[in-house]
């Protein structure tokens, strides 16, 4: 076993065949190894380890993500209803021409953008901002840390129902604030109007979503050299100078991929608005994911259903693909 | 009173926890006739504080219960997924029903009472998988849409209304499919107009007979400044079709022809009917109605601020038990359950035709324990066992079957206060009425067409023809 690791076959040997590998090492050919040591050194091998460790998680990429994602595209293609025999035939891009035609497939294409788009805005700025805050605070530092990422970390169903209480039109403790503050004069329908549960569902959303902001920019603040901001103080750059030229700067790399990251989730949103709204009133914060729910689960059609989900695949694609192609320039 | 007699009491007035329920079937050796014969003895104290007992309309009709047979196995566990009452007893009874039932014939038994919203997304995964439970809850026609993967059980509800007066022809046209039951009718979550009676009073108002006299009565409420009504305009998937679609009817106008494939949406009753939801809306209603889902009315009226609503006799029942308070008109605080009645849907210009919430059980085709699955179905819909799930539930589960309409132990016709529940099986009807077309009747349901159509016209986001308009290729698409 002179001149190598214990159980490793010399660099070069790994796409020998298992039994080639201890001759190499030196080994005593009088004491060949034991059934046991040939296993260990061919399972060792990099061509062989490398795929073992990497197969759980391609089978479940494959299993989870791959196979329902080219069943689901196999499905927008056909006429499929759940319990219906005769159904399940090929009928091209039927179900995607139809979708472009209809009103409240329209309507959910405008929510989705609104919702997402204003819905990421807010995070990312009021992300920023508790950052920066965060940043400054030196006073039971991991306590606010810690704190703030609450919203994030209760289940989104269950804030969601919290939340569903704050809206209520008896009970809502929002209206009972703001009235008393003097804000308002007459309670708010917050679910029961198209541009108040919009605003409701981008609301509970961008609560949601801040502290995933805040906590990814705060570690990006973190890595920036403090050197830099004592060299920009020196030179007389007050905050606001030192934020827009040396953080921002910095910064960009976090932001862009938590944005993008965010941006890919956010149109994909689908338990906010089912446990506020269900879509309504009058289908005015149906997203593509409540939408496909409604069509392929409640109503059953399938087919359809699976086509209104794919028509965010191409948004999410070009969210993915930035988020790559600026990951590839930045190494 | 001993401990046998409290817990009889509690068991008439649906205060039972499970526990107690167990409890009570063990001092009564199991036998449900002697449960039965408490129920008899305790029926006329179920009827409220200062509420006159009314006297049966008929003579009970009390066939021998004749429990299937029963196959002495089952493949793992018999399962079933039922929808959850509103009122909480109800479930446990239920429950406890169905696993001394499993105790008795030595099957084991799995029943989850899940929420209303959730029985369709669980059989439509069922249907689609092949996996799943041996019974599932059907809610409206749903046997229509699922008739491919239900299992044939024609001999289970044939014989059960051959032996209880037979079937209402609604919960017939939900659960037969080309000749054959895919599902077994089960009950109504049965729908009248709770109101506040010291309300009503206060402005010399009775019960109205018709949709217009309810508007003259809302706009009175308004004018003097009292607890509005409040109808649901929201996505709330009992109490927002059942109103929406029940004024849609009741003036004559419907989504589909009798012929199953023409759209009739756009006809004069409809626009009728729109006009005098906008009116009723904008002059007697409050504007939070438009987000109202099914517990919303639920709150706002057990909270006093609104005094009319439609819904099932749970605001009643659970106003009852938890001994809910609220200021009467004089400022006193009072029990809401005394100051509450209930009233029939208004007519319209066509009659007085209602919406019907209904729910069914089926046995998945796929399942392995049919025969049992069928045993325990055709037991639930024996006299014992669902005057127990119905006694807590009042007329929030209203059978199927009509031998129970007019049973003097059933609560509608021991309590005047829920006496308004009694005809609803006859005079409702499920989304694709007046046609037989229920699978687009389901899916123009599911999509709110309907309650949208009329939202959109209240809350002034469309005017009647462009809520027309909008409704149109939408029910065109489900008819198709």
């Amino acid at each position: 076993m002179e001149g190598g690791r214990v159980g490793l076959p010399p660099s070069g040997s790994a796409s020998r065949p298992f039994l080639s590998g201890w001759e190499d090492m030196g080994a005593d050919i009088t004491s060949p190894l034991s059934i046991r040591e040939r296993w260990r050194n061919w399972s060792n091998q990099e061509s062989v380890l490398g795929p073992a460790l990497v197969a759980p998680a391609v089978l479940i990429l494959v299993t989870l993500i791959a196979y329902p994602f080219v069943v689901a595209i196999w499905l927008s293609l056909t006429d499929r209803v759940i319990a219906r025999s005769e159904t399940g035939n090929f009928i091209g891009l039927a179900n995607f021409a139809r979708l472009v035609n209809d009103s409240i497939f329209q309507r959910t294409t405008v929510n989705t953008f609104n919702y997402a788009l204003v819905s990421v805005f807010f995070k990312l700025a009021l992300g920023m901002v508790l950052a920066l805050i965060l940043d400054e605070i030196r006073f039971l530092k991991n306590f606010f840390r810690g704190i703030v990422l609450l919203p994030w970390i209760v289940p989104t169903s269950l804030s969601a129902l919290v939340w569903l209480w704050m809206f209520d039109p008896q009970y809502s403790v929002l209206n009972w604030i703001l009235l008393h503050l003097g804000i308002l004069h007459e309670k708010v329908i917050w679910l029961g109007t198209p541009a108040t549960a919009m605003f409701s569902i981008q609301l509970v959303n961008i609560w949601r979503g801040i502290p995933f902001f805040a906590i990814s920019l705060l570690a990006g603040m973190q890595s920036i050299p403090q050197e830099l901001h004592e060299a920009a103080e020196i030179d007389g750059a007050n905050y606001w100078r030192r934020f827009w030229n040396v953080t921002f700067p910095l910064l960009m790399p976090v932001t862009i991929v938590v944005t993008l990251f965010s941006t890919v989730q956010t149109f994909a949103d689908f338990q906010i608005v089912y446990v506020l709204t269900r879509g309504g009133p009058i289908n005015s914060t149906h997203l593509f994911a409540t939408l496909a729910y409604q069509t392929a689960i409640l109503a059953g059609r399938l087919g359809e259903g699976a086509a209104v989900s794919l028509f965010m695949f191409p948004i999410l694609v070009i969210c993915v693909i930035l988020q790559l192609r600026y990951l590839q320039k930045q190494e | 009173m001993d401990e046998h007699e409290d817990l009889k009491k509690r068991l008439t007035e649906g205060r039972l926890s499970r526990r107690e329920f167990i409890k009570l079937s063990v001092i009564a050796g199991l036998s449900g006739s002697a449960v039965m014969s408490a129920l008899a003895a305790c029926a006329p104290t179920s009827a409220p504080t200062g509420a006159a007992t009314v006297p049966p309309t008929a003579a009970p009709i009390l066939p021998t219960a004749t429990p299937a047979p029963v196959p002495l196995s089952v493949e793992g566990n018999l399962t079933m997924k039922l929808r959850a009452s509103f009122i909480p007893q109800a479930n446990e009874i239920l429950r406890a029903t169905v696993e001394q039932w499993g105790a008795d014939n030595n099957i084991p038994v799995a029943v989850d009472i899940v929420s209303m919203n959730d029985i369709q997304t669980i059989t439509a995964t069922a249907a689609e998988t092949g996996a799943g439970p041996d019974i599932i809850e059907l809610n409206q026609a749903s046997a229509h849409t699922y008739a491919q993967v239900l299992a044939d059980v024609s001999d289970v509800a044939e014989d059960l209304g051959s032996r209880y007066g037979g079937w209402y022809n609604s919960a017939i046209e939900a659960c037969k499919v080309s000749n054959v039951w895919r599902s077994v009718p089960r009950y109504y979550p049965s729908h009248a107009i709770n109101y506040r009676t010291d309300v009503l009073e206060a402005i010399g108002a009775g019960v109205p007979a018709t949709w217009e006299e309810l508007y003259e009565i809302g706009k009175g409420l308004k004018a003097a400044g009292l607890p509005q009504i409040g109808f649901p305009l929201g996505h709330a998937v009992g109490d927002g079709n059942d109103f929406n679609y029940s004024v849609l009817w009741s003036y004559g106008g419907s989504d589909i022809a009798s012929d199953g494939a023409t759209i009739a949406i756009d006809s004069a009753e409809t626009r009728e009917a729109l006009a005098f939801m906008k009116k009723l809306f904008d002059e007697t209603m409050p504007p939070d109605t438009l987000s109202y889902d099914d517990s919303s009315n639920n709150r706002a009226f057990n909270a006093g601020a609104i005094s009319v609503t439609n819904n099932a006799a749970s605001i009643y029942i659970n106003a009852r038990n938890q001994v809910i308070k609220v200021q009467d008109v004089n400022g006193d605080e009072r029990n809401l359950s005394d100051l509450m009645d209930h009233f029939v849907y208004p007519a319209g210009p066509a009659g007085a035709v209602t919406y019907a919430e209904f729910m069914s059980q089926g046995i998945m085709g796929y399942s392995r324990n049919v025969e049992a699955a069928k045993a325990l179905i055709t037991y639930l819909n024996e006299r014992e066992p669902l005057m127990l799930f119905a006694m807590p539930n009042y007329s929030f589960a209203f059978p199927a079957l009509r031998v129970y309409k007019d049973d003097p132990l059933m609560p509608w016709n021991t309590n005047p206060k829920i006496a308004a529940f009694k005809d609803y099986a006859e005079v409702s009807h499920l989304p694709g009425y007046p046609s037989q077309n229920f699978v687009g009747g389901n899916d123009a349901y599911v999509k709110w067409v309907i309650v949208d159509m009329f939202a959109s016209v209240c809350g002034g986001m469309a005017t009647i023809d462009q809520a027309i308009a909008t409704a149109v290729p939408l029910l065109e698409e489900s008819y198709s």
